[in-house]
């Protein structure tokens, strides 16, 4: 999940600094929430040093009609310096103009907008409104200032405006939304058809990562996105899998896989594509960079034979830091049980590796 | 990163960076304080150009004083 969400914070610095994304990404290499808090304080140090000529400005637009402070803003200021006034305006009056401007020239603003006075105004936008502004920047494909403001959008308005929105949208936004405890939420106001219909745009425009990122943040709505992925094709979900598998996104799908029924769980391992030696390889050595062991056995558990020799063979051969990281999990998160007949099937080098090491072998003896 | 770039990038941020960007060579560092640097640069002189360009629209005989209004110092 740190994979998806560092992706999602670079995305956002970048567009603060306009710069590149790829630029950035080094910072994949950084702890996320070390980037998450350093885009806040990036948006300070843009933000907090608006020039006094400012409230000046504001100071004059709060003396006229808010019709005329409209005309004004739309006419003569342009978008960036009426964005930047609206962050200098009691957020009540600022919301009293952005009512009399049309929905283009706002979202044309909101990109300029201070991301800590969205909420102030969007409490008090018409729904209306809301809905026209939200509908031309999903038409400009400006997904990061939507994940800015969708968190604060209110039931009603999300209720008019999440039909309206194409599947890649939603999940793109989603995917970049600065409040994600918001997002189990507005998924939950979505049907289960229009979920399955998000699986279907990951898979048919190359928004896996996305869709993943989405579904993690859920919250209490993970265990439904799971359960109506594994109810997809089974060509869906190979790709769901390679994908994963590609960019090493296993700590985002397991947790998820997790939440399957028995049922679902079985009809999931018995995928053609998770008899992929280079597929499994993969999954476990994700599983040794990330520690989810206690993710991945329950799916071992259920695996065609064939397949979990491999997994046996790969584990087996992991180095002796990696084999030691592996037993201390299986002890801490007490997945004896789960391991021991994938420890049966390894040979009896990885097998006697294995239950010498301190953290398992010997407490087991 | 070394004191040098860490202190430049504070200066940029106008706050010590968090503890994780400790560990950013300083090829990166470098070129995040330079990154933010023109972004301030860029948001300060877009909010002037817009400022200016709405001047233009105040009748000829009233602009200088709605600008030395606007842009006085203090």
């Amino acid at each position: 999940m740190d994979t998806l969400r560092g992706r999602a914070e670079t995305l956002k610095l970048a567009r603060l600094l306009d710069v590149e994304p790829q630029q950035l990404a080094f910072l994949g290499e950084l702890p996320v929430d070390d980037v998450r808090l350093f885009r806040e304080r990036v948006v300070a140090a843009l933000f907090d040093d608006d020039p006094a000529l400012l409230d000046r400005i504001a100071a004059v637009t709060r003396l006229l009609p808010a019709g005329v402070a409209a005309g004004i803003a739309q006419k003569a200021l342009g978008p960036r310096l009426a964005a930047a006034l609206a962050g200098c305006l009691d957020p009540a009056r600022a919301a009293d103009i952005i009512d009399r401007l049309p929905a283009c020239f706002t979202a044309r603003c909101c990109h300029h907008v201070d991301p800590r006075r969205i909420a102030g105004i969007m409490g008090r936008l018409d729904d209306d409104i809301v809905v026209r502004v939200a509908l031309v920047l999903a038409e400009r494909g400006d997904h990061l200032t939507m994940g800015r403001f969708v968190g604060h959008l209110r039931d009603s308005a999300l209720k008019s405006v999440l039909p309206r929105l194409d599947g890649p949208t939603l999940l793109r936004t989603g995917f970049v939304i600065d409040h994600p405890e918001r997002l189990g939420h507005i998924v939950a106001l979505l049907d289960d058809e229009r979920v399955s219909s998000l699986i279907v745009a990951a898979d048919d425009h190359g928004l896996w990562p996305e869709a993943l990122g989405v579904a993690g943040m859920a919250g209490q709505q993970r265990a439904r996105i799971a359960s109506l992925t594994a109810a997809q094709p089974e060509a869906r979900l190979d790709s769901l899998i390679r994908v994963t598998a590609e960019q090493d996104l296993w700590e985002s799908l397991l947790p998820l896989v997790s939440l399957l029924s028995e049922d679902e769980l079985r009809a999931v391992a018995a995928l053609p594509v998770l008899r992929d030696p280079a597929v499994l390889g993969g999954l476990v050595r994700g599983v040794v960079a990330t520690g989810l062991w206690a993710y991945l056995l329950p799916v071992v558990r259920v695996l065609p034979p064939s397949a979990r020799r491999v997994v046996a063979r790969v584990a087996g051969a992991l180095d002796d830091a990696d084999l030691d990281a592996l037993a201390r999990g299986v002890d801490e998160k007490g997945l004896r049980e789960l391991v021991r007949p994938l420890i049966e099937l390894m040979d009896d080098t990885a097998r006697r590796r294995l239950l010498a090491l301190p953290a398992f072998g010997a407490r087991r003896r | 990163m070394s004191a040098e770039e860490l202190a430049a990038l504070r200066v940029e941020l106008g706050t010590p960076p968090p503890v994780g960007f400790d560990s950013l060579d300083g090829t990166h560092a470098r070129s995040l304080a330079q990154a933010l640097r023109r972004a301030r640069r860029r948001r300060a002189s877009g909010l002037n150009e817009a400022v200016e360009d709405a001047l233009t629209l105040v009748p000829a005989l009233t602009r200088e004083p709605v600008r030395r209004m606007f842009f006085r110092q203090g």
